[in-house]
């Protein structure tokens, strides 16, 4: 056994606390250590080509490097060793830097950690057994979960490079939140005009399924072999039959429910499609609202249909497909701080959300564009826009910047002063936040050019005089009160995961941050990748994001699943257990505690009992290395230490509980 | 290779403390969400006492009793098991089969006289890069006032 | 199969009355040709003891016996005895739990066994019976009457109570009654009152009382090999890799023994003492054994060996599992 170290400074990172060349001194007694040194840069090309040449020059076989997390740089290491010829798991690595050198202060005791840790890693490295990775089918075929503008972008991109996409979306359209709003900053084109052609492509494209009023129940299976079942929910319209003529939108005698689209500003009736330009252009029966499903009489948009399409008796389909990637581009949800009450908002008419006033500015919104007040449908002449409502702010639950909302507050204000010229304008905000292409100068326009009002304060109160709103706040920087008059207040709410998120994530198997938004697998380099293969994050899901941030990780979500798909097979992960069959004693136990069901009992003969004469059977478990996962949970519960996982075998754990008590002795 | 960030140098401070005796805490964390918010709180440069060795596991489902066993009989002032949140594991479900055999490997130690809070079992996401960096604080602290482990047979 | 009849005090039939029933049972199951074996126990060399048999020939069966002294758990024979052929088994409910244990665990099949079950008053502890009046050398005979435990010597009958004579766990023992059976014979009587456990309260205490108990282990393995449960091919005490626990007799090295043991068995120990009747150094291993199966019970509602248990305490789990992480850790 020849052991080679590599202690790395990480520049200063490890350096500046860690005794770096003690450490390596140090390891150059530990047991089977041959070799040891270190080097400002381990993950550096010349870095890498030092590990190459040591591994060459001193017949290295097993390899330590000390740096930072292995969740950070084990695969790049192991393919530092792959591309010198020894086994790619033939290394591991001691966590100096996050574990060591950015907790702890610069004293002997944080050297003496470092030492114990490369001599624990040394410990487990000397147990390392060669790994081997099998190529396994996948699956060309991508899962979109979420018809918004991401979800629309990363399908288009996927299926443009030849891969047959289903676009799943659980309302009767996709099209998302970009769909409801009118104009979109800095360039003001209108959200429509750039949105439905993509919504059309779509729908077109011949490798793009779109599944509408469908969500996802249950995932299963693994990068190239997602087993995913989702849910058709029932439209009672038969949407092969459906010409999507509009004739039943128009006769349904349920009238006046509140249009979710249009966020309560307007009404729909029972069987509806969100928006003219839905896609697919084909109603859904909303059953809650529907007369018929609510044991009265009607029947009236069957009758009416001239195509026959309208099915009562449709049921919900539970359909099971097979995956080899997925995105999740599910979006976000606005927060509802209507409950609160806090600055009237569900209280006084005229107290609106931002993406309400979206809807009334947009010309195919409830008034047809027309900026008018809620309360009597008159014109205002003066609008407040309260920025930070729920955003920045820990007591309700988003620490976080929502990000678009300052972007969009100087938009309306733009907006409105165009269509309307005798409006006085005002933006109440905390810090003004502009950082994209073209935003900083958007806002100064709106500030300059469209004389918008921006006053640094937040709002104490508001409360009704007459028809209009008494707006109170404090202006930090003339450091007095302030009050405004205002005939309509628009609050920019905090944006927010979907409700819901937490479940898909559990369903996904991936992981959500304090907030729920989906995390990535690192903040700063797998910003698209979850920690789960094969599962990529796009758009607002993940964080408050703004139209081309949105975009543009759609289509790295894309890119991503088009790369995974670019090859024949992949590989397999070679960390999973296994199970000695020469002791296992069939008890079962690891078959019922496999998060997987990755395991089974089956029949084997007894080599220690059977003879040449006679053939003795056993009944022993055996991992079906396609479906394990490799979490181990087999090798805890096995008694017989006959379940065992590769990568975390019991005597490599041992041997690094030893390594650490032994350092305790020494 | 991160950028540097700026290190208050307390040489001073961290040599009056060696004279102060300091536990040593085995750490086994699962990858996906301890080990992560532990990685999270070295990136959020946040500091706590040098007593924990952490050791990875791929999952909290992965802790077989005699880590933590093996741990204390090595001579170990404590022993700190931290897998994923209920229903966040990576693997679905092998923290709640954790969930039981830890709760167990608890109630054995107490059974055998090993003070429950030289024993720690809780969840720490990847995120809660916070909440790793008190425990290992508060978890010192309380070793600290226990005094050394005198071993699983004084 | 489950026998619902409650533990009675009822005594209808005499032990010798059982004696010669089990007997004719074993004889029929053996002359019909259905069973090639019956494991049973027979006469010691002494008659405070019993010792295992093994009969194989209809005319043997007269060397069954039944009486306070069988103590053995026999269905530690089981895995190996039934593997490939029909064995009959005769035995006390907690020998039964031990049975039902192995089925669950895939160690035997239920059609492979003949399950002779016996309602059960308890068994005795010949050190306890030393302490007697007599001595237990002169000891003819013994059997359970409703006011304790009737001894017959060479010196005169004598009768001892339950409570001076019955094995730690019999006096707590509430399953009195086969819980699985072919044929069943005689009643359970009620168990005595709890007896105290004899670890100490303090933890402090506890672990030096461990400490002295386990510095006595001469790490025979005998605990191992008497348990029913203990049928791992290879124990984790015999690798040499991993070698979590090193041979030698140290007080630190039984103690990672018999805290893994005691993991191993929590949830699955049905509580029979066989190891700690077996143990030559008299460590109360049955007594840490005992304390992880209140504590399944108390937590999971889980009882070892009860046939209505469709998955190890270890091998499910429910969301609302009692969660340690929010009892402080």
């Amino acid at each position: 056994m020849r052991i080679g170290v590599f202690v790395c400074w990480c520049g200063s990172n490890i350096a500046k606390t860690v005794d770096v060349q003690a450490v390596a001194e140090a390891a150059k007694d530990m047991p089977g250590v041959a070799f040891a040194t270190d080097y400002k840069y381990m993950c550096s090309e010349p870095g890498q080509n030092i590990v190459k040449d040591a591994i060459r020059e001193h017949k290295l076989d097993r390899i330590v490097i000390a740096s930072c997390s292995p969740r950070l740089h084990e695969p790049t290491f192991q393919r530092c060793i792959g591309d010198a010829g020894l086994n790619p798991y033939m290394v591991e690595m001691a966590n100096l830097r996050e574990h060591c050198s950015w907790v702890h202060e610069h004293t002997p005791e944080t050297t003496q950690k470092a030492i114990e840790l490369v001599r624990m890693a040394v410990a487990k490295v000397s147990k390392d057994q060669p790994l081997f990775r099998k190529d396994i089918d996948l699956t060309k075929r991508a899962l979109v979960i979420g018809g918004g503008i991401a979800g629309i972008q990363a399908a288009l991109d996927i299926a443009d490079a030849g891969h047959p996409v289903v676009l799943v979306e659980r309302t009767p359209s996709i099209g998302g939140h970009m769909a409801q709003y009118d104009k979109t900053f800095p360039t003001l084109d209108c959200a429509a005009c750039i949105l439905t052609p993509k919504m059309v492509d779509c729908a077109s494209h011949p490798l793009i399924d779109i599944w509408t009023y469908s969500e996802v129940e249950e995932v299963k299976g693994f990068v190239g072999n997602f087993e995913v079942t989702i849910r058709k929910r029932a439209k009672s319209v038969d949407e092969t039959k459906c010409t999507g003529c509009g004739l039943c939108l128009e006769k349904c005698p349920m009238k006046g429910i509140s249009s979710e689209f249009d966020e309560s500003m307007g009404t729909r009736r029972a069987i509806y499609r969100p928006f003219p330009q839905a896609v697919p252009n084909k109603p859904a029966i909303d059953r809650a609202h529907c007369r018929l499903f609510n044991g009265q009489k009607c029947g009236v948009c069957q009758k009416l249909c001239p195509a026959g399409a309208i099915d009562y008796d449709q049921q919900d389909q539970l359909v099971t497909e097979n995956f080899g990637g997925i995105v999740v581009a599910t979006g976000f949800q606005l927060w509802n701080h209507a409950a609160l009450g806090e600055y009237g908002y569900g209280k006084y008419p005229n107290v609106i959300s931002s993406i309400q006033f979206e809807r009334i500015m947009n010309a195919s919104g409830p008034t047809d564009g027309h900026i008018v007040r809620p309360s009597d449908g008159k014109t205002p002449k003066s609008i407040a826009f309260l920025s930070c409502i729920g955003s920045r702010d820990d007591t309700h639950g988003h620490a976080y910047c929502s990000k678009v909302c300052c972007m969009y507050n100087a938009k309306q204000a733009l907006l409105v002063k165009d269509k309307l010229h005798d409006v006085d304008t005002y933006v109440f905000y905390m810090d003004i936040r502009a950082n994209g292409k073209g935003y900083e100068e958007f806002v100064r326009r709106t500030i300059e050019d469209f004389g918008a009002n921006y006053i640094r304060g937040r709002v104490s109160r508001i409360y009704p005089d007459g028809d209009q709103l008494v707006i109170k706040g404090a202006d930090t920087l003339l450091g007095k009160p302030v009050e405004v008059r205002a005939d309509l207040v628009v609050l920019a709410t905090a944006m927010e995961p979907q409700h819901d998120a937490k479940d898909l994530a559990r369903k996904l198997g991936i992981s959500t941050d304090q907030y729920n938004w989906f995390s990535e697998a690192h903040p700063k380099l797998k910003p698209v990748e979850v920690l789960t293969d094969g599962i990529y994050l796009a758009g607002a899901c993940q964080y408050p994001k703004d139209i081309p941030d949105t975009v543009a990780q759609a289509s790295g979500a894309a890119s991503k699943v088009i790369g995974l798909f670019s090859k024949p097979s992949i590989k397999s992960q070679p960390m999973i257990a296994y199970i000695n069959e020469d002791t296992c004693a069939g008890c079962g136990l690891c078959t019922e505690v496999c998060p997987f069901g990755a395991i089974d009992l089956v029949e084997v003969m007894d080599r220690s009992k059977s003879t040449r004469e006679k053939q003795v059977m056993k009944t022993v478990a055996q991992v079906n290395e396609g479906v394990c996962k490799g979490c181990g949970t087999c090798s805890a519960a096995c008694r017989s230490l006959s379940a065992r996982l590769r990568g975390f075998e019991g005597n490599q754990i041992l041997a690094e509980i030893d390594a650490l008590a032994e350092s305790k002795r020494s | 290779m991160s950028e540097e960030t700026k290190v208050i140098d307390t040489q001073a401070e961290g040599s009056a403390k060696t004279s102060e005796w300091q536990p040593r805490i085995l750490g086994i964390l699962c990858n996906w969400c301890s080990y992560a918010g532990a990685d999270l709180a070295g990136s959020a440069r946040l500091h706590y006492p040098e007593t924990i060795r952490i050791v990875r596991v791929p999952c909290s489902g992965r802790v077989d009793p005699m880590f933590v066993l093996k741990g204390f009989q090595k001579g170990f002032d404590a022993v700190m098991v931290l897998g994923c949140h209920p229903g966040d594991c990576h693997y679905a479900k092998g923290n709640y089969y954790a969930r039981r055999r830890i709760a167990l490997v608890k109630d054995l130690l107490k059974t055998l006289g090993i003070s429950e809070d030289r024993f720690h079992f809780e969840w720490v996401s990847a995120s809660e890069g916070n909440r790793f960096a008190e425990l290992v604080t508060e978890m010192t602290e309380k070793v600290k006032k226990l005094g050394p482990f005198d071993g699983v047979t004084p | 199969m489950i026998d619902d009849c409650r533990p009675s005090t009822k005594k209808v039939l005499s032990m010798s009355d059982i004696q010669n029933k089990i007997r004719e049972e074993a004889k029929k199951a053996l002359e019909s040709g259905d069973v090639s074996v019956v494991i049973g126990w027979g006469a010691g060399t002494v008659a405070f003891k019993t010792t295992p048999v093994f009969i194989d020939k209809p005319e043997d069966t007269d060397k069954l016996v039944w009486n306070p002294a069988c103590v053995n758990n026999l269905a530690v024979y089981l895995p190996k005895m039934a593997k490939d052929s029909k064995a009959g088994i005769i035995a006390k409910p907690c020998d039964i739990r031990s049975i039902v244990g192995l089925i669950q665990e895939r160690q035997i099949k239920r059609e492979n066994l003949y399950i002779i079950g016996l309602g059960c008053s308890g068994v005795v502890d010949a050190f306890n019976l030393d302490s007697q009046d007599f001595h237990v050398q002169d000891v003819t005979g013994l059997d359970w009457t409703s006011d304790g435990l009737k001894v017959n010597t060479t010196n005169g009958d004598y009768t001892v109570s339950c409570s001076d004579c019955l094995r730690d766990m019999c006096g707590v023992c509430t399953n009195r009654n086969p819980a699985i059976y072919d044929v069943k014979l005689g009643e359970g009587t009620e168990p005595l009152e709890t007896r105290a456990c004899s670890i100490p309260e303090i933890p402090e205490e506890r672990r030096k009382y461990w400490s002295e108990q386990f510095s006595k282990c001469v790490r025979c393995y005998a605990c191992r090999q008497v348990c029913p449960n203990c049928y791992c091919e290879q124990c984790f005490a015999d690798r040499i890799e991993p070698k979590w626990t090193a041979k030698k007799a140290t007080a630190e090295e039984a103690w990672m023994f018999h805290a893994t043991r005691a993991m191993h068995s929590a949830g699955r120990c049905i509580s029979c003492g066989e190891c700690e009747r077996v143990c030559p150094v008299d460590i109360p291993i049955a007594e840490l054994m005992r304390e992880m199966a209140n504590i399944v019970k108390e937590r999971y509602d889980y009882e070892a060996g009860d046939p209505e248990q469709k998955s190890p305490v270890l091998g499910h789990y429910q969301d609302e599992d009692f969660d340690p992480a929010a009892h402080g850790g």
